[in-house]
Formats: structure tokens, C-alpha cells, sequence
């Protein structure tokens, strides 16, 4: 059995590349794949918040490449799914702690027992990007419609494409807000993926719960109403490959709008029949 | 201890002097009391030198001679010290557990370490205290009316006894004795303990196992303690008394810090999350824990972990390792004038958090 290594990587900071590993893990943990979590964040790693693990780190990854533990030793498992691990960051060094060839390896052995290796890569283009994206054979970009997201998007793709073993890359698109797009105030997903000319793997809408479960540490997709959990939970199945149509993000919030959609739809039918 | 026959008087259900002086006369009333050494189990009993005088006197009124007294009141302490009367610290262990830990400490102690090994005989060494009574199960709660019966099992306890057992009970008193004078500032550092448990959440079986064998390795890395200079205050110097030291660091410990020390700690400051605190001895915070912090780090199982609050991600003692009850956290500490300090230590391989209340 060999797994697959995707680095979920963005290029600029606070987009959501630790949430959408978060999310993307469990979703696939859930499907009753084997899903290992790498947070090569070291310094200042955050996943183990999200997923509610901070109280069960015993070693960490830099333990494992200095050897001072087994690398099961080092996997965490998650307190509800045990399909799911993950080999937290070391908070109190630094990036240079881990080079390429070592978590090269680590992939590679993880490769053996696991059917998805998720590395959840640091911001920049550094050492920590470097070292991530080391080991993958796939990558998902993570932006957001905003015009700065994109351009260090459009700069980690070309980075990617320079890397031999990373044969695949998509694109997913964060915290997208209907609304906006609508009154024209945010650029669309279609322009994101027209700009990037990437493959779309994924449209998160901006959801307020993804705020409070990252602060209780429970992965959205825990919340089966929620409807950035929905997006993600079909990330995971086109992960798979399956091919699952993008999901109707603009949902309306109140009755009001939610009649108004409704006789829209109503119209166009009628429309349509004529 | 030559004068085997050490009788033993527990007095820990007392409340005031007047109880103990009568419970001490009754107890002295029993035939096999007379001519023999007398053990005092005082708990959390507050006496001053003039009160200890008087039992002592007591006591001697009947040919009996006050050997030995066990307390954990700081001030009852002092008071015997100064009268030279030996003081042993009150030990929540059972025998049998006493037994057990000892062999195990033995173990770590042949896993090729020398540092622990001269700790251990230093310790051993310099501290002549009797240990029997300390882990004698308590018997005579309130009935000193049954003499023959507590000799007896007292006796039995002692053959079955193994000779190293005995040798053991002098450490806790020795590392208690020193943290008081290296940590003056340490709150509370004697108080009375009151039970009130609130256990961490204990690790799975199978991960046990795996932290024991990394303590065995901790103990070896340890050796480099070069990241000490860094956090160290430079007008800090530490103070050698043994060949135990304290630092006191007079900062708020941020994420991704860590403090290493062969010694005690006294953090004057938070902990956050994030940051390490690694100590072959006791660790104390003033504020708020809310990191990792590993005391006795080398093996030292009698080490303690307080704090003001405790909030603490995982606590390490020794080779024991408990981490924070899942939905325990407390992100955002509001600090009030009332806190109620607690310490941590080690209780039948588990590590319990005791409340420690104002004397």
C-alpha cells in the first residue's frame, strides 16, 4: 500500500491552511481512509489546537528526526477517530530543526501504513515551505478572492511546478462570501480559478462556526449543518476521486430570503417549461 | 533505629492542644508505652516550642522519651528542629507502595546514571531520620485502647519490612527541608494539605509504557544544561546550598520558551501555553501554569509541581506523565485576589492535584 502525500501549502498567511488540513483530515478519517496529519509549522504550530490535541503531545516531529523517539512514538491519535494521527510541530524551535531529506523520509515511511499523508505547510517560501512540500506528490493551494492571496498563490504554483515530485496541484478556494460577490465587492471563484488558471478542488464559504469549533479544537465537519463542513467533506470525496459538483454556497439565511430564492426558482422552472 | 519499639500516638484527628496533651496522657496510660520511644503523628496540628515542650515533658513524666515527630506544619517543624527533635515529613504512600517505588527508583537508578546515583546517596547519607513510623498504617486513630495489638502488627510490619525500605523514608524529608530554605518565597510551601483530589486524567496503559522508557532517555540528555544561561536573569546568581540550587526567574514564560535546570524553580510570573519548564527538582509558580512543566526530571519522584493557578497542558514528575482533562481548558484566566494555590505529586504512580489551603 502506498499512500498519497498532499501538501496543503498558500504562500501568504491566514487563509486557512491549518483549518482546511484540519478539516480535510478528519473528512477523510471519517471516510474510513488512514489519515496522518503533519504540522511542519514548527515554532508555531497551531494544529493540535484545532483538533483539540495540545494535552496529548508528548514528542514531536523534531524528536522523531533526532532520534530521540520512534516515529509511532510521535503520532498522536485523535480523540474520536482513530484513523486519524498527528505528528505535531515542536513548539520551542525552529524551522531550521528539520531539513528536506528528513521529513522526505518520514513521508516515505508514513507511506507504507497510511492512505493520506496531509502536510500542513508554514506561510512563506522558505526553509518551512521547502521542507513541506519535500516529501508530496500532490499539493492543494488554499487562497482567498482577495487580490494579495492570489499573488502568493500564483507564486507557490509556479514554485510547485518547478518540483518534479509533486505531479499535481489544485486549487481551493476560502472564505468566499456570496454576498459579496454578488454586489460585485469580491472578486468571484471563477475569476480566482480564470487568474490561476489551476484546477478547482474546493469553494469554503465564510462561516462563523469555523471560528468557534476551531476555539473548542473540533474540526468543522464534526457539525454536519454546517455548510463550510459540507464544502470540505466534498473536498474529501474529490480527494478520493470522486466527482462531486460544487455545492450551492449561496444559501439564504433568513425566511425572507429563503422565499424569495424559492419563487426565483419557482419562475425560472415555469420559464423554462414555457 | 536501635530502639525498635517505637510507639507510635496518632494525633491527626486532633483539633486543639488540650485534645492532644489528653489523647497523649491516655495513650501514655497503656503499660507497653512506658520506657520507650515515642512517635507523634501530628498532620496538619500547629504547635510552638513552649506546647512541644510541655507533651515533652509529659511524655518523659512516664519514663518514655519523645523520639520522633511527624508533621506538615512548617511552624511545628521549626519548633522540634530547634528542640532537636527529628521530624519526618507525613507521607501519603502506603507501605507496600513505599516498598514498590523504592525497588523502582533502584531500577532507574542501574540504568547507568550516575548523577542520580551520587543524589541518591548523598541523600541517603545525610539523612539519619528513623523511617518506620512514617509508613506504619494508622492504627491508632483515636483508640489508644489497644496496645498489645498495635505492638504486634507493628512488629510484623517491620519484619516484613525489606531493608532498603528503611533506608528510604529520610529523602522526602531532606528535600522538603531544603526547598524551605532555598525557596523562602514559595507559597505555602508546608501547609496543611487537605484531600480534596482532583485527579488528571490518566494516560492510556499503552502510552505509559512508552513515556517510562523516554525518561529513561531524558535522564541521559539532560547532561547539557546550556540553555539555562540564556533564560537566566545575569544579576541572578544562583545559591548553592548542597548541591541543590534554585533559580528564581522574574518573567512571564511565553510559547515557545523552555527552562531547564538542575535544581528548583521559582518562576515569579505565568507560564503560557506553548513554553517547558524542566527541573531535576521542584518547580513553583507564582501565577498562573498553563505550560508543560516536568519536575524531578532525572527521577526524583518526590518532586512537586505548584502553582497559583494550575492550568497546565501536561504535569511530568519522574517518570509519570499526566496530561489535562480533555475540555479542561481555561483559555482566558481571570486574575482575582483569590486564588487557591495547589500542588501536584506523585500518588501511587498517579499525579494528584492537592488544594493547598491557608494555614
Amino acid at each position: 500500500m502506498t499512500g498519497s502525500v498532499i501538501v496543503i501549502t498558500s504562500g501568504k498567511g491566514g487563509v486557512g491552511k491549518t483549518t482546511t488540513s484540519a478539516n480535510i483530515g478528519t473528512a477523510l478519517a471519517k471516510g474510513g481512509n488512514k489519515v496522518v496529519l503533519i504540522d511542519t509549522d514548527i515554532g508555531l504550530r497551531n494544529l493540535d489546537l484545532l483538533l483539540g490535541l495540545e494535552n496529548r503531545i508528548v514528542y514531536t516531529i523534531v524528536d522523531v528526526v533526532e532520534e530521540r523517539c520512534k516515529l509511532k512514538q510521535a503520532l498522536v491519535k485523535d480523540k474520536k477517530n482513530p484513523n486519524l494521527c498527528l505528528l505535531a510541530a515542536a513548539q520551542t524551535r525552529d524551522k531550521s530543526a528539520v531539513n528536506a531529506d528528513q521529513l522526505k523520509e518520514i513521508c516515505e515511511t508514513l507511506k507504507k501504513e497510511f492512505d493520506y499523508i496531509l502536510v500542513d505547510c508554514p506561510a512563506g517560501i522558505e526553509q518551512g515551505f521547502q521542507n513541506a512540500v519535500a516529501g508530496a506528490n500532490e499539493a492543494i493551494v488554499v487562497t482567498t478572492p482577495e487580490m494579495s492571496a492570489i499573488r502568493d498563490a500564483d507564486r507557490i504554483i509556479g514554485l510547485l511546478e518547478s518540483k518534479e515530485d509533486v505531479k499535481k496541484y489544485r486549487l481551493l478556494v476560502n472564505r468566499v462570501r456570496p454576498n459579496l460577490i454578488k454586489t460585485n465587492d469580491m472578486m468571484s471563484v471563477e475569476d480566482v480559478v480564470e487568474i490561476l488558471s489551476a484546477e478547482l478542488i474546493g469553494v469554503i464559504p465564510e462561516d462563523t462556526g469555523v471560528i468557534t469549533s476551531t476555539n473548542k479544537g473540533e474540526p468543522i465537519v464534526n457539525d454536519e449543518k454546517s455548510l463550510a463542513g459540507q464544502a470540505y467533506l466534498n473536498v474529501a470525496r474529490r480527494i478520493q476521486g470522486e466527482d462531486v459538483p460544487f455545492l450551492d454556497i449561496d444559501q439564504p439565511k433568513n425566511i425572507i430570503e429563503k422565499i424569495k430564492k424559492f419563487t426565483k426558482k419557482l419562475i425560472s422552472k415555469k420559464a423554462k417549461a414555457e | 533505629m536501635e530502639d525498635i519499639g517505637l510507639f507510635v500516638i496518632d494525633l491527626s484527628e486532633c483539633t486543639n492542644t488540650g485534645e492532644i496533651i489528653n489523647n497523649v496522657s491516655l495513650a501514655l496510660e497503656i503499660p507497653n508505652a512506658s520506657g520507650r520511644g515515642i512517635s507523634l503523628k501530628l498532620k496538619d496540628n500547629v504547635l510552638n516550642q513552649s506546647q512541644i515542650l510541655s507533651i515533652k515533658s509529659l511524655i518523659e513524666s512516664y519514663n518514655s522519651q519523645l523520639v520522633c515527630v511527624e508533621t506538615t506544619s512548617l511552624i511545628t517543624q521549626n519548633a522540634c528542629e530547634s528542640m532537636g527533635i527529628k521530624v519526618t515529613q507525613a507521607k501519603v504512600m502506603k507501605l507496600k507502595k513505599a516498598a514498590k517505588a523504592m525497588q523502582e527508583e533502584d531500577m532507574l537508578v542501574s540504568g547507568a546514571n550516575e548523577p542520580v546515583q551520587k543524589n541518591t546517596l548523598n541523600e541517603t547519607h545525610n539523612a539519619p531520620e528513623p523511617k518506620m513510623e512514617t509508613s506504619l498504617p494508622e492504627i491508632l486513630t483515636e483508640q489508644p485502647g489497644l496496645p498489645s495489638m498495635v505492638t504486634n502488627k507493628f512488629d510484623e510490619l517491620k519484619t516484613e519490612l525489606p531493608k532498603e525500605a528503611i533506608a528510604e523514608p529520610p529523602k522526602p524529608v531532606k528535600a522538603q527541608k531544603q526547598a524551605v530554605n532555598e525557596a523562602p518565597k514559595a507559597p505555602a510551601q508546608q501547609a496543611p494539605v487537605q484531600n480534596t483530589k482532583e485527579e488528571f486524567e490518566g494516560l492510556q496503559r499503552q502510552t505509559i509504557t512508552v513515556y517510562k522508557k523516554a525518561s529513561d532517555e531524558n535522564l541521559q540528555d539532560d547532561s547539557d544544561l546550556e540553555e539555562v544561561d540564556f533564560y537566566m536573569p545575569p544579576t541572578d546568581e544562583p545559591v548553592v546550598i548542597d548541591n541543590k540550587q534554585t533559580i528564581y526567574v522574574n518573567q512571564t514564560l511565553r510559547s515557545g520558551q523552555t527552562l531547564e535546570f538542575d535544581g528548583n524553580i521559582v518562576i515569579i510570573g505565568d507560564c503560557h501555553p506553548g513554553s517547558e519548564i524542566k527541573a531535576t527538582g521542584d518547580i513553583t509558580v507564582w501565577g498562573v501554569l498553563g505550560s508543560i512543566a516536568h519536575a524531578g526530571s532525572k527521577g526524583n519522584r518526590e518532586a512537586r509541581i505548584r502553582a497559583l493557578k494550575m492550568n497546565a497542558v501536561q504535569l511530568r514528575i519522574a517518570n509519570c506523565y499526566s496530561r489535562r482533562p480533555d475540555g479542561g481548558n481555561i483559555p482566558y484566566i481571570v486574575k482575582s485576589a483569590i486564588f487557591t494555590p495547589e500542588e501536584a505529586r506523585i500518588v501511587e504512580d498517579n499525579i494528584v492535584l492537592f488544594k493547598m489551603a491557608n494555614q
